[in-house]
């Protein structure tokens, strides 16, 4: 969906129609999800949490301003405060998590599926702890594929602070495989 | 790794290296050649941000999707601010001969004036109907003036669509208010703009539900089969066309044109008024004796009128009032297997896809240099810059 057809589509939304709000449910439902579920690292929340975003969407975009700005960079606000909101009742933040938590660590048995898997594993338990913005960068990045300019557009940051936010949280990740044990290159290569 | 600095120069270093590694444009062993002061640090850092790449995305279970649809279904239309659209203020700058007319109308109008706002609400074969039609024609002189046409048939279409709803609604509904419907239909489809083919298109959604719960008779079954035929094949093709004829294709040209009233009297009997036909002509003497006329050129505008249509539109009184629309409906969504493949999955095109009931886990197999993707930023590059995000309250911040 381009931008012109996005601006139609959303034009039509806020007059009430239903199906317009559908086109626009459809090209960003899937990127909520996957957004929303990187950051918590379950399904079953990201599911709920996806329905909460497009409702309260459906419920504001009456008063939804076009300020320039893809209508997705809207709903992403719209989940980040959802799962900011949730942390907050949670009564915890992402960075309570102790990153030095013992992940799975790499045993002699494992074999190259295996080591995958629990690095995987190692990788998505890593993003779910790292702080809210650093987690943002990371799946606006490299899961969603946008640049730097997009997410400072995005975050309402500037470029610099992504770079810095990029720098921290990958370095986290990267403490935390090889406090497992797992060798970067060998993962790397057995993907290739 | 024990590093607890952050260089700002490494930030610069490792987001160029990133960009070029993402984009297949470089290894990473090329990167860490080009820095061989920072490679050390470098090196973990683009690994990691590699492997972060590849990992595995759910998707949404088809369960999810329909729930969702279900609780959106339930929920109330949005709110709407109605407030007069920018373009539709009659600019100041006017032509002179539009503003002769203008004062004309106005003038003639002041002693009926309570008479036009009286007949807004009218249908046919009500007294002042005609009051309500002659108000219209007027409107369309004017809005070709001012090369407002377009817009203006859209509204009268909605009025149109409105009678003909209401007239169903009160089980009178006749032959000549379906004919009349087809004719704003038209005019409608004679302006092929294609800034304005979704709105068209969302007013042959909304026609087609209201001839849906059309049950028609003997007389109107010709007329109103071509209309759901108009309207179905718009919304199949998804295209607005001009249709061929002012007339249903099933009456042909043997159904005499409506002749206009020229009195609009609170006793005379309402019939359809203003016929539309090839040349626009402009009556300053009001009642207007000579059947105003308008040409399929410009783009017109209707002023805000009541009407029984079922979708909002401006008040005579331009004064924002938020109100609900009440033609808010629902269809199935499709569920996303039947989508084409969008974007965001050909970044992992090359691995299977895992359903959330089962846990995802695992990474893409294939080429370690996966594109950035384009869709967003072809999105992006069009917007210029602007202010951050206001943040709204639906934002919860």
């Amino acid at each position: 969906m381009d931008r012109v057809e996005e601006q139609r589509w959303l034009r039509l939304a806020q007059r009430g129609d239903a199906d317009a709000f559908a086109r626009l449910y459809q090209a960003h439902v899937q990127a909520i999800f996957r957004y929303i579920y990187h950051r918590l690292n379950d399904v079953q929340l990201a599911e709920d949490f996806t329905g909460d975003v497009f409702v309260r969407a459906l419920k504001g975009i009456g008063a939804y301003q076009d300020q320039g700005k893809p209508f997705i960079a809207w709903l992403y606000r719209i989940a980040h405060a959802r799962v900011v909101d949730h942390y907050r009742r949670q009564d915890r933040r992402p960075e309570d998590t102790d990153l030095d938590a013992e992940p799975i660590a790499v045993t002699a048995d494992m074999d190259e599926g295996m080591l995958r898997r629990q690095a995987a594993k190692a990788l998505r338990e890593g993003l779910a702890a790292l702080t809210g913005d650093q987690q943002q960068v990371l799946v606006l990045r490299f899961i969603e594929g946008q640049r730097i300019e997009v997410v400072a557009d995005l975050m309402g940051k500037n470029a610099n602070a992504i770079k810095q936010l990029q720098h921290r949280a990958l370095k986290a990740l990267a403490k935390r495989l090889e406090k497992a044990g797992f060798d970067l290159d060998t993962l790397l290569s057995g993907l290739s | 790794m024990n590093d607890s600095r952050y260089n700002p120069e490494l930030d610069d270093i490792l987001a160029e290296c990133l960009e070029a590694v993402l984009r297949g444009q470089k290894t990473v062993d090329e990167c860490l050649r080009d820095f061989p002061e920072q490679a050390v640090e470098l090196k973990p850092l683009l690994q990691v941000s590699l492997l972060t790449r590849r990992m595995k995305s759910p998707q949404m279970s088809a369960d999810a999707v329909n729930r969702l649809e279900s609780r959106l279904r339930q929920q109330p239309p949005p709110l709407q601010l109605v407030k007069p659209a920018p373009r539709r203020v009659i600019p100041l700058a006017i032509s002179r001969l539009a503003a002769v007319i203008l004062i004309a109308v106005v003038i003639s109008l002041g002693s009926g004036a309570g008479l036009v706002a009286a007949s807004a609400n009218q249908l046919p074969g009500e007294s002042l109907y005609g009051v309500k039609r002659w108000w219209e024609s007027v409107v369309l002189v004017i809005a070709t003036i001012i090369g407002r046409l377009q817009d203006i048939w859209l509204q009268l279409a909605q009025t149109r669509l409105g009678e003909v709803k209401a007239l169903n609604d009160a089980g009178r509904l006749d032959e000549q208010s379906l004919v009349e419907l087809h004719k704003s239909l038209y005019f409608l489809t004679s302006f092929p703009d294609p800034a304005d083919q979704a709105e068209t298109l969302a007013f042959m959604r909304q026609a087609q539900n209201v001839l849906g719960t059309v049950r028609p008779t003997t007389q109107t079954q010709a007329v109103y089969s071509d209309l759901m035929m108009i309207t179905t094949q718009a919304l199949e093709s998804g295209v607005i066309r001009p249709m061929s004829s002012e007339l249903p294709p099933s009456l042909g040209e043997t159904l005499p044109l409506i002749a206009a009233t020229t009195t609009p009297t609170l006793a005379s009997t309402p019939s359809p008024t203003a016929t539309l036909t090839s040349s626009p002509t402009a009556s300053d003497t009001p009642p207007p004796s000579a059947t105003p006329t308008i040409r399929q050129t410009g783009t017109p505008r209707v002023p805000p009128t009541l009407t029984r249509t079922p979708t909002l539109t401006p008040t005579p009184t331009p004064t924002p009032t938020a109100t609900v629309t009440p033609t808010f409906t629902w269809t199935p969504l499709p569920l996303p297997g039947t989508r084409p493949v969008s974007e965001d999955l050909q970044l992992t095109q090359d691995a299977q896809l895992t359903q959330p009931t089962a846990t995802p886990d695992g990474f893409v197999i294939g080429d370690p240099t996966i594109p950035v993707r384009d869709t967003e930023r072809a999105v992006f590059a069009t917007q210029t810059a602007g202010p951050p995000i206001t943040a709204t309250s639906e934002a919860g911040e």
